[in-house]
């Protein structure tokens, strides 16, 4: 059955995708509900996304300034200190290897113990060994890279803080777990509430898709201009929430800098962010007021809707 | 052309809706469907609809097997249908003329086409006048004659009415069987469910009787009878002299049933028509 002359004309996009755009307007309080909602909980997952990343930045800081010190033998040649360093700098997680000679070293040491400097006035600058002061890129891999240090000729000591970088690093790791989790919860709640609102929407437009059953239109073209609302309120609603964000961390971000003289907090620019934060934005947008659309509406679709209002049998 | 042979319908609660239902009806034909609220009516029209699938027995509407037709073939056999229900189902917020154009847009028809089609078929029910007009402002009757506009814009080969008057007053109620009277003229097969023995007793057509889930009476009822072919050629003069006769009769009436006619539950959303 159903020859092709029957399926007649084709669907029409246009008056699909306008279909789409005047479903929006004519369901105008629902339409801004919609967008109230979801920007509602795309700006907590903005947030909430926000303040991990600036955690994380923070924390990262923090271990890079846990350097470790490789004290060199004082009977080492100038060329062996040279390959010694050429060494460092080829171990996969060292990010920087810096030379410090003991001529410098010394005003350091004393620079920073302060007043007890006293005690050592008149000492020789070359009291303290040659050393290359080294940074490491990724934290989790710290006890390798002090083996792999440990391996190089010439080294009177090792200098590094175990501990306090793997305490560092277990604080990255739980934050980055609450992080996730916190804002897989808010994806969750989000989810309901967008699908509440949705089906609300659908309710109130259950007449529209009964006509549209009944006088033959097929499911595709009952979907469509639902799809292309929902694509156009997500996208709105990813927009403006975006925008939002950016205000709220305008102004945190001028707070924060406010007291990062006490704590030396640099806040994460938002432009490193921007795209991903659009990308994800928009994504969450467009999927769930498509398929929002999509799994209310199949409700509707599968609904034995004849009977349902006015007839008792 | 319809037929049904021994169609039961069950559903999942056990409720046995319809037994053994031989019934055929010819393209063309006009059949008031009557009977009790619960005994069948519905679920007949749902297989008609295909809203519905037979337990047992066989479905033929227009040569096509209902009980083996594949669900994606569903909308295009419904565009042989013109559905009529008796709550209007108007699009609140569309103008007359867009409620009528969606059901022509919804299966993809050319916009020329549709401006084209509209104003003739909203001619056809009188409605030429109020298509800039939205459903709340038309009376009852007005709101049912949109749904007939849009149920006969397809081209349909089928009309189904489902208590087509059950929101309309009594001279509305007439006034719309009328129409699709008229309709049927052109030979368009229509059947309608009602309720009023009044209106099955005015059209002289054919009433089958269900009771139970079961077909009890297939008569002809006793004014008159028109066939096809008959009602094809001299349809105009039979229906305006069967129209002299009721607005004789509605004279009458009118005397001492106004008052009657016009309690809330009968009126419907009647509003500004009287």
């Amino acid at each position: 059955m159903s020859n092709k002359s029957e399926r007649g004309g084709s669907a029409s996009l246009t008056y699909l995708t306008k279909e789409g755009f005047r479903n929006i307007r004519s369901n105008s309080l629902m339409s801004l509900a919609s967008v109230g909602v979801l920007m509602s909980c795309l700006i907590m997952i903005g947030v909430a996304f926000l303040l991990f990343v600036n955690i994380d930045s923070m924390l990262g800081d923090i271990s890079q300034e846990n350097v470790i010190m490789v004290f060199i033998e004082d009977d080492a040649t100038d060329d062996e200190i040279v390959e010694m360093g050429r060494k460092i700098r080829d171990i996969e997680n060292v990010q920087e290897a810096v030379f410090v000679p003991k001529e410098e070293a010394f005003p350091e040491v004393m620079e920073s113990i302060g007043s007890a400097a006293a005690l050592f006035e008149g000492m020789e600058s070359d009291l303290l060994p040659d050393a290359y002061e080294i940074t490491l890129n990724d934290m989790e891999k710290y006890d390798a890279s002090v083996k792999e240090l440990e391996k190089l000729d010439n080294v009177i000591q090792l200098r590094h803080n175990r501990e306090f970088a793997s305490q560092l690093t277990n604080i990255r790791t739980t934050g980055g777990y609450i992080s996730i989790a916190v804002i897989l919860m808010l994806l969750v709640v989000s989810l309901f509430i967008i699908s509440n609102t949705v089906k609300v929407t659908m309710y109130n437009r259950r007449l529209e898709i009964k006509i549209m059953k009944s006088v033959g239109a097929t499911k595709w073209f009952i979907r469509w201009p639902f799809i292309v609302e929902g694509i156009v309120l997500g996208v709105i609603s990813g927009l403006i929430s975006l925008g939002i964000v950016f205000v709220i961390y305008f102004f945190a971000s001028d707070a924060v800098a406010d007291i990062s003289g006490v704590f030396a907090v640099k806040p994460v620019p938002f432009k490193d962010y921007v795209l991903v934060m659009l990308a994800a934005f928009v994504a969450t947008g467009v999927i769930t007021g498509a398929f929002g659309s999509i799994v209310s509406m199949n409700k509707y679709l599968k609904e034995q809707d004849y009977d349902s209002d006015n007839v008792s049998e | 052309m319809i037929e049904f042979k021994n169609v039961s319908k069950s559903y999942s609660n056990g409720t046995k809706a319809l037994d053994g239902v031989n019934l055929r009806i010819e393209q063309g034909e006009f059949v008031f469907i009557v009977g009790d609220s619960g005994a069948g009516k519905s679920t007949l029209l749902k297989i008609m609809m295909r809203e519905e699938v037979a337990s047992e027995g066989s479905v033929v509407i227009k040569n096509r097997s209902l009980n083996t037709m594949k669900k994606r073939d569903i909308p295009y056999f419904r565009r042989h249908l013109g559905i009529v229900f008796q709550d209007f189902r108007l699009i609140p917020n569309m103008t007359v003329y867009d409620n009528v154009a969606f059901a022509m847009r919804v299966i993809g028809a050319k916009e020329k086409k549709i401006t084209n089609r509209v104003p003739h078929v909203l001619g056809r029910v009188g409605l030429a006048e109020k298509a800039k007009c939205l459903p709340n402002e038309l009376s009852g009757g007005e709101q049912q004659r949109v749904a007939l506009a849009r149920a006969i814009v397809n081209n349909a080969d089928i009309i189904i009415a489902d208590e087509p008057t059950g929101n309309v007053d009594t001279k509305r109620s007439f006034e719309i069987v009328e129409m699709l009277n008229q309709i049927n003229a052109s030979g368009t097969t229509v059947i309608m469910v009602t309720h009023s023995e009044e209106l099955v007793r005015r059209f002289g057509r054919r009433i089958i009787t269900i009771k139970d889930g079961k077909i009890v009476s297939d008569d002809i009822s006793n004014i008159s009878v028109e066939p096809v072919a008959d009602s094809q050629v001299f349809g105009d003069l039979d229906i305006a002299g069967k129209r002299a006769i009721r607005e004789a009769d509605e004279f009458i009436r009118s005397y001492n049933s106004t008052i009657e006619d016009s309690t809330p539950e009968q009126q419907g959303g009647e509003t500004d028509e009287q």
